[in-house]
């Protein structure tokens, strides 16, 4: 039987000894790892290849971004050093790669135009440090760059909810500021922690503004929606979501004509569309977030001739794969933390060409937005000091600049619980905008780039 | 009924794709004793070949895969002339097998990550698109086309095993190697035939599937089980057992999402499995066709 023992995620026994890690945000697509066969796949390659996983940016040697060196840079001007806690290696590595992208290119546009004014034009220095795929080695990165590093001001990721965690463990005790993208209501609300700023809405309240983000805009369009497939796999993340919009869906008055629970990976995506396609709902909320289960939904779905809005929650819904699917990806919309806005367009655009990308989505704004975060915050602080970064992150009241263009809101500020408050999102939507299908901006009608298209 | 008849339908042409991936498991364990945990990678190197071919010279899966065959049969052999060789045959090594297959295969998921990163891919050709109407059926081309290709090369490895004289050789091979070695029959090469053969078959139905299933460095694993399961249900070392077992596990898995969630689809196949080695511990055709 040892084949049916073998890394695979809903192995329970894998599950009852924590070896399989699932993501439990609501918007950040998560995966399923095997880790035990991953982490030995790791030693294997590095030994085998002569390549490691982590190299030795864990070490925080690899400069990702700004002039190399210490606290002093090569012209011998200071240096402010941020670490760039994301996923490098493992499953969420090209989630992890496109916020690395997107803090370098914030890091680039600060140096270039002089630095931090309020430390003299100090260059920032990210360095990348590779939390890998599992929370201990999230801590363990993080701990050893803090540990090489005594100079370091603030940290930025980890991307995954379950790797913020860890890794906030670490900045906590060592008193510096962590601005994490996590969605986990646990990242901000543990006792005893206050160097941790989350700036996306929490899991909690996104129920609320997925359903705002989109029945009204149907129910404009045309009928408002009566019928709803309630779909998604049943992992942590997943779950709780769907029990929300089921609720809210009861107290609407509507009726959940298909509700379809599956465990990732789902290796055959046709039962399931076939099922939604005989229902015939209205609408579709399909909340999961492992590309390759959505995907392949979303194409039986289309392929059986459902023509409806089907909506998601999550980055998986944003990536450039999705172009494969030509005009049927149209009208696929999913609600996110941020996505090129009506008051960020230029900015975006000269990000996508600068990243080499064909546009910029949530993560690669996440990264940016974290870094240009911290260093509206050094201005405030106007010294280089974690301690002194945290306060003036708390205090701050952001009403301009590159971090407030690429967020959907009018102002940043953290309250005491380091969120910011109210939360906010958007709804993007696939569109063909200039004869590209891009993921649009539709929600908030006032960042929106594109006109709903239901 | 016609919901039944509809999931019977899916059901039945997901499990020949999953037939195919078992049957290459099944031959390798059926010739060589050897539990080739890598078989579901080696998958996954098939789909990202079918990747390759459609993205630079827009060749479609399913052209590609006499060339798909045709790689990885020498990819297979090789690796057995290499190194699966040296520790089964004469040099059974039960132990060093488990570590190389399960190494290999955490060698070529790395290797692939490095090579193409986490990324998923897809293939979307313009036929799979939309779902044909047969009747009160709706049936996936991809499908449908990857069905007819696993009946296709089911029908051929029948005729290659039972009526060419290299497929009588890995047969006498399956049977007793030892046997076959005093009756002149070249075993070693049988063997690594065998091996080429039982990777190219999981090749072909890597290609198949990637036609309409997303691919990664890790898809594999997604498989795994499937694979396995439907070799030890049709009956360890029984070909026909792993493309019966496959057909099972498409079917339960389709149908039993008429009467409940999707979630639980995995534990009706894993039930009718448990039930049917209660019945037959040998499996569906274990003991009849366990010399192949």
């Amino acid at each position: 039987m040892l084949a049916f023992r073998m890394d695979v995620c809903h192995d329970a026994e894998l599950r009852a000894t924590g070896d399989c890690q699932v993501e439990e945000d609501g918007m950040n697509a998560g995966k399923l790892l095997p880790r035990r066969r991953l982490g030995l796949a790791g030693v294997l390659a590095a030994a085998v290849l002569g390549l490691s996983a982590c190299g030795d940016d864990e070490g925080g040697g690899g400069a990702a971004g700004g002039a190399a060196g210490g606290s002093d840079g090569g012209d011998g001007g200071e240096q402010v050093l941020i670490g760039a806690a994301w996923p490098q290696s493992g499953s969420f590595a090209f989630q992890g790669e496109a916020s690395l992208a997107g803090a370098q290119a914030a890091v680039k546009d600060i140096n270039e135009a002089g630095g931090i004014e309020a430390l003299g034009g100090a260059e920032l220095k990210l360095d990348s440090v590779d939390v890998g795929d599992a929370p201990e080695d999230a801590t363990s990165a993080v701990n050893r760059f803090v540990t090489r590093n005594d100079d370091v001001v603030a940290v930025v990721g980890s991307w995954l909810s379950t790797l913020s965690l860890a890794a906030s463990e670490v900045t906590e005790r060592a008193g510096i500021p962590f601005v994490t993208e996590a969605f986990a209501d646990d990242a901000t609300a543990r006792q005893g922690f206050s160097h941790v700023f989350a700036y996306v809405p929490p899991s909690t309240a996104i129920d609320d503004l997925m359903l705002e983000a989109t029945l009204p805009g149907i129910a404009e369009a045309g009928d408002e929606p009566k019928t709803v497939a309630l779909v998604g796999d049943n992992t942590a993340a997943a779950t709780p979501l769907q029990e929300a919009l089921a609720e809210q869906f009861k107290e609407r008055g509507m009726d959940v004509v298909e509700r379809q629970q599956w465990t990732p990976p789902l290796k055959n995506a046709t039962p399931i569309a076939q099922s939604i396609a005989n229902a015939d709902p209205d609408v579709v909320f399909l909340i999961a977030y492992v590309f390759n289960d959505v995907s392949s939904v979303v194409r039986e779905l289309r392929g059986r001739g459902y023509d409806g809005p089907i909506v998601q929650n999550g980055g998986q819904a944003l990536l450039p794969e999705w172009r494969e699917f030509g005009e049927r990806v149209e009208g696929l919309s999913t609600f996110v933390a941020t996505n090129p806005l009506n008051k960020s367009e230029q900015l975006t655009q000269e990000l996508a060409t600068e990243i080499g990308e064909p546009y910029v989505q949530q993560d690669h704004l996440d990264g940016y937005f974290a870094i240009q975060l911290i260093a509206a915050g050094l201005e405030q602080a106007g010294e280089a000091d974690p301690e002194a970064l945290n306060t003036a992150l708390h205090e701050l009241e952001l009403s301009e600049g590159p971090a407030v263009d690429v967020m959907p809101r009018d102002m940043i500020a953290f309250a005491d619980n380091g969120r910011i408050d109210p939360p906010s999102g958007v709804l993007a939507q696939w569109q063909e905008v200039d004869g590209e299908l891009v993921p649009c901006t539709i929600w908030p009608t006032e960042y929106a780039v594109c006109e709903p298209k239901w | 009924v016609t919901e039944f008849l509809q999931f019977l339908t899916l059901g039945i042409l997901t499990g020949g794709v999953y037939a195919l991936l078992a049957a290459g498991l099944g031959l390798i364990f059926g010739v060589l004793r050897v539990i080739n945990f890598a078989q579901a990678d080696f998958m996954m190197l098939a789909m990202f070949l079918a990747y390759v071919l459609w993205s630079g010279p827009s060749i479609d899966p399913f052209v590609g895969i006499p060339l798909a065959f045709l790689v990885f049969l020498v990819i297979g052999m090789g690796f057995h002339r290499l190194l699966l060789g040296r520790v089964t045959g004469a040099h059974e090594n039960h132990e060093a097998q488990v570590i190389l297959t399960l190494g290999v295969g955490l060698i070529l998921q790395n290797a692939m990550l490095i090579s193409f990163d986490a990324s998923p891919r897809l293939i979307v050709p313009p036929y799979a698109r939309d779902a044909l109407d047969v009747g009160p059926l709706q049936i996936g081309a991809p499908h449908l086309i990857s069905f007819g290709v696993a009946v296709v090369v089911a029908i051929g490895l029948f005729i290659f095993l039972q009526r060419t004289s290299q497929g009588r050789a890995i047969r006498g091979t399956a049977e007793n190697w030892e046997a076959a070695t005093y009756m002149g029959i070249d075993v070693n090469r049988s063997q690594r035939i065998a091996f080429g053969l039982g990777i190219a078959l999981t090749a072909v139905g890597g290609v198949a599937l990637s036609s309409f299933q997303p691919l990664d460095p890790f898809v594999g694993l997604d498989f795994i089980v499937i694979m396995f399961a439907a070799v030890v249900l049709g009956g360890l070392g029984s070909i026909g057992g792993a493309f019966a077992g496959g057909l099972i596990i498409g079917i339960v898995e389709a149908v039993s999402q008429i009467w409940t969630s999707a979630s639980l689809s995995m534990v009706w196949v894993f039930g009718i499995f448990v039930l049917i080695l209660f019945v037959r511990p040998q499996g569906l055709f274990g003991k009849a066709e366990r010399a192949v």
